[in-house]
């Protein structure tokens, strides 16, 4: 189990790394990032005298040297364009981006696993075909497309919640939903057929024959066991929600890193875009880790090797 | 499995005690996350967004009618960087600042230049010295005179080298070529330049005075996020990303503004913009799309304002590239392009006439200059003349921010293609790269660019030149006449005499349309919209300012 660990934590730190690699080199590639950063007026020997001052003139690796050796220290740099710490920066909008991923990741997770529980334990009714129609709309409708709707429906038409920005509860609703609409649909999807899968199965038979009670049975061992391949979707979500969360943060005027990210790739703020790329590669190979090392304690069947 | 109770299973869960299983740990899992939702809604996560949502000002923004504070709010696209003008010259830092901070001078609605924190301001006699009396009683909002002393403090701490090498970009104090500034008595200062140069007159109305004491205490950082100002509201809290609220200065020399509250919301997506303003959740909206319009011309509550900017839009033609290097074949591009239909169906008729020459200042303009017909055949004629060859490539560089701007490309490119130019093409640019490319005068082909100037005719000339602003058509060093610009452009840098000036702004502006480096279009247009209980209107040289020289504050009218 150690060793499985000790391995699985390498290979996050490579991936890791390999992001902001390849984030670099491209930022590297698309243009030079002091002739972005001077003022309209400069002259070619200020651009000159500001690219060498900032240190724009060395090779990549140079400067992507330079930028580790200081990253593993926790210091990411100073924003080439809001002259104060990336870190500083990025911690200031993350409580935005983690209380929306957040809710619409409890959304996705709460709402899918409810509504597939519903459609498997009642196939073919109603409830079913509902959800099963719900689930294909929540696919196939794109965050932007949902969000907008959600703002013209419930804030423009209805008026009972407001259409952006930041502010409590009721400035939360909205753009949680329309960023947890997709994973609900999916998991909802997932949840049910997986369902279906293990209410088929001799041992939910067996439990039943046993006399179990119905709840114990559809809990206890069918849903326990149906649950396996949602636990890796939910883990997956995070990285659909911090992705969504870009679009979705600019439709409802969201402060959240994403936002924060655009704007600096826009403006070729290498030590911005670096530290945010990180960070956010980071938190999630980490979660990916933890979810697959939870794998061995919600089945006993996984054994680490 | 359709017989199992889901209202049971509810129940027989409630009733179990806690046990620590696997089970239990897939049960917190699910809670968890169910928790995490409830304590992302209640905001409990977010410090910078709690106060965005409770402060008074914020609170205020969503109910601003009726009795009580009275609050403006406005939604834009974007937000400057930084809240210190010496560090960004972007036109949202003007939008946010022209509320806090003041000029010596200011343009008025009608372009004129107008007194501000001077009482009186005196051209140079020498050439060199600009003198200004200011205005007494003056005050920053913390309690600092705003005085001489203030003004040399902007120009000396703009001009400082080790500033500079800090990423300072103040460009006023460099354009205007200023050699020192002169503490004659605490309300009279000189701003010296160190060769003559009318040209430093109009830069007076864009460096904001900065307080001495306060910007001397901070660190840049800090200064980037704790603005001080003697302007008619005070910074009150910026929310980055979210909202920056201002109150009224009570203490304010022209008295105290109408509007209690100014709130600049930052609302990226247009039609999120648009839904705020219907809904009454803000009062004037930025970027307006031509397209929605009609949606609020339709609203009784609502009305649209368009501001006609003095960015002039046109097409850069490189001159040093081969296929543009003749004259002929660049002449021939003003008669390829329908620019009265590019105005009328693409626009929707908003920027109201096509450019004749770069120079719109009233007064100014060469009226011997006529704008070139739409004339396909001569086009024709032009291009075969050159030798152009119709096989080659040709590209039209844009960015898509902008009203309509890649419309109007795509506009240009059918024409071009109509003409005969089969390959033509635009190619899309992220707006940083399409600005380095203009910084390293690095087009090779043509590029749909606008450049804006202070309101006044003897700068408006410079533009070509890449002395003021960002220029790749290498109009001064690879064409016929570009030598004799440069050499009448310095001299008009020189002129204090009114009748030489307009004498030789004349000349240049022939000089410039005989080579056609630049394909003029049009005025950029901004669209606003504006809830009708909003007294206020934009205006063309700053687009957004509420308290104009020689007009009222804007006000809550509803």
């Amino acid at each position: 189990m150690l060793r499985y660990v000790v391995h699985r934590v390498l290979l996050a730190v490579l991936v890791v790394a390999g992001v902001s690699i390849v984030s670099f080199g491209l930022l590297f590639l698309s243009g030079d990032p002091a002739a972005a950063l001077a003022g309209d007026n400069w002259t070619r020997t200020q651009i000159d005298e500001f690219r060498h001052q900032m240190g724009f003139d060395r090779p990549w690796y140079v400067q992507y040297g330079d930028f580790v050796s200081h990253a593993v220290r926790g210091d990411f740099g100073t924003s080439l364009r809001e002259h104060r710490p990336v870190f500083e920066l990025l911690m200031e909008r993350m409580p935005a981006t983690l209380e929306l991923t957040g809710t619409a990741f409890g959304i996705s997770a709460v709402l899918g696993i409810a509504l597939g529980v519903v459609s498997a334990t009642r196939r073919r009714s109603l409830y079913d075909r509902a959800v099963l129609v719900l689930t294909l709309a929540g696919q196939s409708m794109p965050v932007f497309w949902v969000g907008t709707m959600l703002i013209l429906v419930f804030a423009v038409r209805l008026g009972w919640l407001p259409i952006a920005g930041m502010g409590g509860l009721s400035h939360l609703v909205l753009p949680a939903t329309a960023l947890g609409f997709f994973p609900v649909a999916r998991n909802a999807r997932v949840v049910r057929s997986s369902m279906l899968e293990v209410l088929g199965a001799d041992y939910v038979r067996t439990a039943r024959a046993k006399g179990l009670p119905g709840p114990r049975v559809l809990l206890g061992h069918a849903l326990r066991n149906a649950l396996l391949p949602v636990v890796t979707l939910l883990a997956l979500d995070i990285g659909y929600l911090l992705s969504g969360a870009v679009i979705t943060e600019s439709i409802f005027a969201w402060p959240g890193v994403g936002r924060l990210t655009v704007a600096a790739v826009l403006g070729k703020d290498l030590p911005l875009v670096e530290a945010a790329v990180v960070v956010l590669a980071a938190g999630f190979v980490m979660i990916n880790l933890t979810v697959d090392l939870c794998y061995g304690v919600i089945d006993p069947r996984v054994r680490f090797e | 499995m359709s017989e199992i109770d889901l209202r049971d299973v509810a129940r027989q869960l409630a009733a179990r005690g806690p046990r620590v299983t696997r089970r239990a740990l897939l049960r917190q899992g699910l809670s968890g996350a169910a928790a995490a939702a409830i304590l992302g809604a209640s905001g409990a996560l977010s410090p910078g967004g709690r106060s965005a949502g409770l402060s008074p000002a914020a609170a205020l923004a969503a109910s601003s009618v009726g009795a009580g504070p009275k609050t403006l709010t406005m939604a834009q696209a974007g937000e400057p960087s930084t809240l210190d003008p010496q560090f960004e010259q972007s036109g949202i830092i003007g939008t946010y600042l022209n509320a806090m901070m003041e000029h010596v001078m200011e343009f008025d609605r009608n372009l004129s230049i107008k007194n501000v924190l001077a009482q009186t301001s005196t051209p140079p006699k020498d050439g060199v010295t600009y003198r200004f009396r200011l205005r007494s009683n003056m005050k920053f909002w913390d309690g600092e005179p705003v005085d001489a002393a203030a003004v040399k403090f902007t120009y000396e701490r703009g001009l400082s080298k080790d500033n500079r090498a800090k990423g300072l970009s103040d460009p006023v104090p460099v354009l205007q070529g200023v050699d020192h500034v002169r503490v004659v008595d605490p309300l009279t200062v000189e701003v010296v330049t160190a060769k003559p140069s009318t040209l430093a007159w109009p830069f007076f109305c864009q460096e904001f005075i900065l307080a001495p004491k306060h910007y001397e205490s901070l660190s840049f950082q800090d200064a980037a996020i704790k603005p001080m100002g003697s302007g008619p509201w005070r910074f009150a809290h910026w929310t980055k990303g979210d909202r920056l609220e201002m109150t009224a200065n009570a203490d304010y020399w022209r008295g105290k503004p109408q509007i209690d509250n100014l709130v600049f919301r930052t609302v990226p997506d247009a039609s999120t913009r648009l839904a705020m303003l219907e809904r009454g959740e803000v009062d004037i909206i930025t970027d307006v799309d031509p397209d929605d319009l009609a949606t609020i011309r339709g609203n009784a509550k609502l009305r649209a304002e368009a501001a006609l900017t003095t960015f002039r839009v046109h097409i850069g033609v490189p001159c040093n590239q081969a296929k543009w290097k003749d004259r002929r074949a660049r002449t021939a591009l003003n008669y390829a392009i329908n620019v009265d239909n590019i105005i009328k169906y693409v626009l929707g008729g908003i920027p109201k006439e096509r450019l004749r020459t770069p120079v719109i200042t009233p007064g100014w303009p060469n009226a011997g200059i006529k704008p070139y017909p739409f004339d396909p055949a001569k086009a024709k004629e032009l291009l075969n003349a050159a030798g152009f060859d119709w096989n080659q490539k040709v590209t039209l560089y844009t960015i898509t921010s902008g009203m309509k701007r890649l419309d109007v490309a795509q506009a240009i490119v059918a024409d071009l293609k109509k003409l005969g130019m089969s390959r033509a093409e635009v190619q899309v640019l992220q707006s940083a790269d399409f600005t380095s490319k203009l910084k390293a005068k690095e087009f090779d082909d043509l590029y749909l660019n606008l450049l804006g100037a202070p309101s006044y005719g003897p700068i408006e000339v410079a533009l070509p030149t890449g002395d003021l602003a960002l220029d790749s058509s290498h109009f001064t060093d690879a064409t016929q006449n570009g030598p004799k610009y440069l050499e009448m452009y310095h001299e008009v840098r020189e002129t204090f005499d009114t009748r030489r000036q307009h004498d030789l702004v004349n000349q240049l502006q022939a000089l410039f349309m005989e080579e056609s480096a630049w394909i003029l279009l049009y005025r950029e247009a901004y669209l606003f919209g504006v809830n009708k209980r909003t007294d206020w209107r934009p205006t063309s040289y700053t687009r957004i300012h509420f308290w104009l020289p020689d007009e009222r504050d804007a006000r809550i009218i509803g």
